[in-house]
């Protein structure tokens, strides 16, 4: 994942004294996050932007690869409300079905390194010893491999495909959320009702998922939804330097690439996939962080 | 201390070796004949005699685990292979393009210390403030925005479209490559150029890169001095009759620092990814745009190459960071376990 | 205990009325309070969390920025404190009146050496070089009773025990030899034994550089052998001043009575049961009607005068013993 800042920044903490959340609580959450006006922004968005994904057939006036003949590289007009490519496509549409592909690669990416990520974070935590001390090790050595050169390298030997980056942008993406989810199990190991468990006779699987994890939520959530806009963001670079989808799929990064050579006379090439990229990671982050603020109002010291 | 350092120098070779063999693995199941590549292509209807001779050259029809030996046999004499699409040693594209990365990361490095620092400390200092509310949504923003678009954006602001007004030669900035072929003479102190050319041809890649880290700094820094702020010690200095900024920069400042320095450290990873899309944007000959062309054309011993060069450098700048991070704060006691 | 009142005053605290905004309401976390601290006087304030009694301090010094004074003076030797700036209250601050806190570790700054921290008084306040502020600030962690004070200028605060950390700060403190200390809840944060070494310091230097000492704690086994006068304090006002004789032996307020039967008496008996006081503190945003005290007090008139007037504070003799209840002869004369 991208280093998006707000994945560094504390999350909600559990401690002794977090109580299972009963589910009447998620209305004062839900209160909360209604009143942050920056994350109903996002949350606004992000949900215009899946109507327009599910519905672009209908919002989009030309498919992805109709060629409009007459018009090369032109700037906005009303025919062609964002203009026209190299080829004559039209912007306007390719970046309405765009949407398609960030929000499959963004939303599916994320959701397989954060299985990944809370299981190995919840073994290492709740284990400790060996099984700590391995999957450490193993958090390590990814952490030292450059993570763009392993991504190309994983989508150039398999393909150029949707599938390819979300398996890529999954495998690689788990890192944080582990580390965050070890520390959380670390903690509420000792909590008092695990004891309880524990001393009732609970097996280890049982304390570790239906005991601990509920209350290890609060920051899964937040940080998934941070990771989507993280997750995004990557796969804006890996299709921009051209190991993404290929041609014809309209994914914005391909599209800035190949608008790139022509930003003296074409800048709008580059312009609307850029903007469409940068306004869709925003409002992910400010939801995360709306959700962050809403489920623990004790960190608004920030 | 010198046990730690030892351990963590020794745990760079397990590292570096499965790193690098796992690319060495994923390559290889590659399909394209790199032979054919060498020869010049396989469009250019290559003589298949000469293929064969590269092949038996390269030792490319060996079975895997032959070239995998001698590959780091190799290695560990210093050779880091020809590259395949380029006809040079391995070696002396690092020599190369290396110090245009440096310099560049360098530059990077130094304005998100420098302005990422100083917006952190002023937003907190000055907290509520409009500047404060201006940073906490414009780093939101700037790390949103692409770091390659914000090198088109820049572009076009400085360079492409003064170009098309015409204005005055000074006031453009450069958009892509660096000033001159001899560039190695013409740097002071290694990185700091020295005609105004070269100046042109260095701010916007050196902001872009800088951009997502900055925002980052800023954003550690302020949450780190608000707490900082916060703390007794901070009461106790005022107590002690001391002025405000004796307070801010003699008391609190050492301490909100920590958790920024071992931000930087962790911040390389992602420069590195950050350095590849840079590099691209405005053709800036260093190691990034050279990896991400060697991908492309399945240039073998360069990615591996560069890869092994970038996790030896990343682990040691890590381990840098870690030991510094002792010098900062007293109560540190190196290697005494993870922390989560 | 001599009142210690002959000699001349030097804090002069009157009518202080202050509080701070929160999101639920207006917190008056010190409602009222007056007081006189003497020369060489040691003068405790005594109460619960929340009493007003470390607010009351933190306002003299001005270290509160959210704090807001509606009413009343603060005079240091003459001057209203209220009404200087803040360029003008640095001086004050560390050279004139100093103050030291609870929490020792969280107190002082972890990364700088005990030495550095210590000298940094003496280079600002009296101006000297480096050389001789780290001289003087040896001088006094010795003074402390800080062992091989030389070698441990050098060390760190997380290198010191706990009872060593806060004789550091009281030789910070006392470095430019203010006219009155203030310590905050010395010993709360320290064992028992190390609790008793510690005032034993504070009240040695007192008398070496003949300055007072307010000292603020909730525990009155510290106050009592050690104070000159004492107030105990209650939801931010005043229950009762007076000597320390006067507030132990003729207590005429009926918290003070209460606070004093909830000690164990390690003399007494040990089949009788302890006395706590019923109840918990008032909240300062909505306060009980009349009398803070009312609902806890064993004795209160209700409804009557203890639930809809204010107490007055009763004079209870010409030494200046005071006390706020309606009742205040009454209760004094059942002790």
């Amino acid at each position: 994942m991208t280093l998006v800042p707000e994945l560094l920044e504390p999350m909600p903490e559990i401690g002794p004294d977090t109580e299972v959340r009963a589910v009447s609580l998620w209305g004062d959450v839900w209160k909360r996050f209604l009143a942050n006006k920056l994350a109903v922004i996002g949350l606004v968005f992000v949900i215009l932007l899946i109507l327009v994904a599910i519905f672009a057939d209908l919002i989009a006036p030309y498919s992805i690869t109709e060629r409009d003949s007459a018009n090369f590289r032109t700037g906005p007009s009303s025919d062609h409300w964002f203009g026209t490519d190299i080829i004559g496509r039209d912007v306007f549409s390719r970046v309405v079905y765009g949407s398609r592909v960030s929000l499959k690669i963004g939303i599916v990416s994320t959701l397989i390194a954060m299985i990944i990520g809370v299981l190995l974070g919840a073994l290492a935590g709740f284990r400790g010893g060996w099984t700590e001390s391995g999957i450490m090790r193993i958090t390590d050595i990814f952490l030292s491999v450059p993570y763009i050169v392993l991504a190309i390298a994983i989508a150039t030997v398999f393909g150029r495909t949707e599938n390819t980056v979300i398996i890529v942008l999954g495998v690689t993406g788990w890192l944080g959320i582990c580390r965050i989810v070890r520390a959380s199990f670390m903690q509420l190991k000792q909590v008092e009702y695990v004891e309880a468990a524990r001393a009732l006779g609970f097996k280890g699987r049982r304390i570790m998922f239906r005991h601990i994890l509920p209350n290890a939520l609060q920051p899964i959530i937040v940080y998934g939804t941070i990771a989507i806009g993280g997750a995004i963001l990557a796969e804006a670079a890996l299709s921009f330097l051209q190991v993404g989808p290929q041609d014809p799929t309209p994914a914005w990064g391909l599209m800035v690439s190949q608008g790139k050579g022509d930003l003296a006379n074409a800048p709008h090439l580059v312009f609307f996939p850029g903007v469409a990229i940068s306004l869709t990671v925003l409002s992910f982050v400010m939801i995360g962080d709306g959700l962050r603020d809403a489920l623990d109002p004790k960190l608004k010291s920030r | 201390m010198t046990s730690f350092i030892i351990r963590r120098l020794l745990l760079i070779i397990p590292t570096v070796f499965v790193a690098v063999s796992f690319l060495f693995l994923i390559f290889y199941a590659l399909p394209g004949d790199p032979a054919t590549l060498i020869a010049g292509g396989a469009d250019r209807n290559p003589n298949p005699i000469q293929i064969q001779q590269i092949t038996e050259q390269y030792g490319l029809d060996d079975p895997i685990y032959v070239q995998f030996f001698d590959y780091w046999k190799n290695v560990l004499s210093g050779d880091l292979g020809q590259s395949f699409q380029q006809g040079r040693s391995v070696n002396s594209i690092l020599v190369d393009k290396a110090p245009n990365s440096i310099r560049l990361a360098m530059w990077a490095l130094l304005i998100e210390i420098v302005v990422g620092l100083a917006v952190g400390l002023y937003s907190a200092i000055r907290r509520y403030s409009v500047a404060d509310k201006l940073t906490t949504v414009g780093t939101a923003a700037l790390s949103a925005i692409p770091v390659f678009v914000l090198g088109f954006i820049l572009q076009y602001m400085f360079a492409v479209y003064p170009n098309k007004q015409g204005w005055p030669e000074w006031m453009r900035l450069r958009t892509s490559g660096i000033a001159a072929p001899r560039t190695d003479e013409q740097w002071f102190l290694f990185f700091i150029p020295t005609g105004p050319d070269q100046w042109r041809y260095l701010v916007l890649p050196a902001i872009t890169l800088a951009s997502v880290s900055t925002a980052l700094a800023a954003r550690m820094m302020r949450g780190s001095m608000l707490e900082t702020l916060g703390a007794d010690y901070m009461r106790t200095a005022k107590a002690k009759g001391l002025s405000e900024r004796r307070i801010v920069v003699g008391h609190g400042l050492r301490n909100a620092m920590l958790p920024v320095v071992t931000l930087i450290g962790l911040d390389l990873g992602a420069t590195i990814g950050s350095a590849v899309l840079t590099e691209t944007v405005f053709s800036w000959p260093g190691l990034g745009s050279t990896i991400a062309d060697a991908v492309g054309n399945r240039d073998l011993p360069v990615v591996l190459g560069l890869t092994l060069a970038v996790v030896v450098v990343y682990s040691l700048i890590n381990l840098f960071v870690d030991v510094s991070y002792a010098w900062f704060d007293p109560r540190v006691r190196l290697g005494a376990g993870d922390e989560p | 205990m001599t009142a210690g009142r002959d000699k001349e005053i030097l804090l002069s605290v009157r009518n202080l009325e202050a509080g701070f905004d929160t999101g639920e309401g207006h917190v008056r976390a010190v409602d009222n309070v007056s007081f006189d601290i003497h020369r060489g006087e040691v003068f405790s304030i005594v109460g619960e969390s929340g009493s007003g009694k470390s607010v009351t301090a933190m306002t003299i010094l001005g270290l509160l920025p959210t704090i807001k004074v509606a009413g009343g003076e603060i005079l240091w030797k003459g001057r209203d404190l209220l009404q200087l700036g803040d360029r003008e209250m640095r001086h004050i601050r560390g050279a004139e009146i100093s103050m030291i806190f609870q929490d020792p570790l969280t107190a002082l700054n972890p990364v700088h050496t005990i030495g550095r921290q210590v000298a940094e008084m003496g280079r600002i306040h009296d101006g000297l070089n480096k050389k001789e502020s780290m001289e003087r600030a040896i001088a006094m962690l010795d003074l402390v009773g800080i062992p091989e004070a030389r070698k441990r200028a050098d060390m760190h605060p997380h290198e010191f025990s706990g009872g060593m950390r806060q004789r550091a700060m009281i030789a910070m403190a006392i470095m430019c030899s203010p006219d009155l200390l203030i310590a905050d809840e010395p010993t709360t944060a320290l064992d028992v034994t190390v609790q008793a070494q510690v005032l034993e310091v504070l009240v040695e230097i007192k008398d070496r550089i003949d300055s007072a000492i307010m000292l603020i704690t909730h525990d009155l086994g510290v106050v009592a052998g050690l104070s000159d006068n004492v107030m105990v304090m209650y939801a931010g006002r005043q229950a009762e001043l007076g000597t320390s004789d006067e507030v132990f032996y003729e207590s005429s307020h009926p918290y003070t009575l209460g606070l004093l039967k909830s000690i164990p008496d390690l003399e007494g008996p040990f089949s009788e049961p302890l006395v706590p006081i019923p109840g918990s503190p008032p909240s300062l945003i909505n306060r009980p009607s009349g009398c803070p005290f009312h609902p806890r007090c064993p004795m209160a008139e209700v409804p009557g005068r203890c639930d809809s007037e204010i107490p007055e504070l009763h004079s209870m003799g010409p030494s200046g013993h005071v006390a706020s209840c309606h009742f205040a002869e009454q209760v004094r004369v059942s002790t």
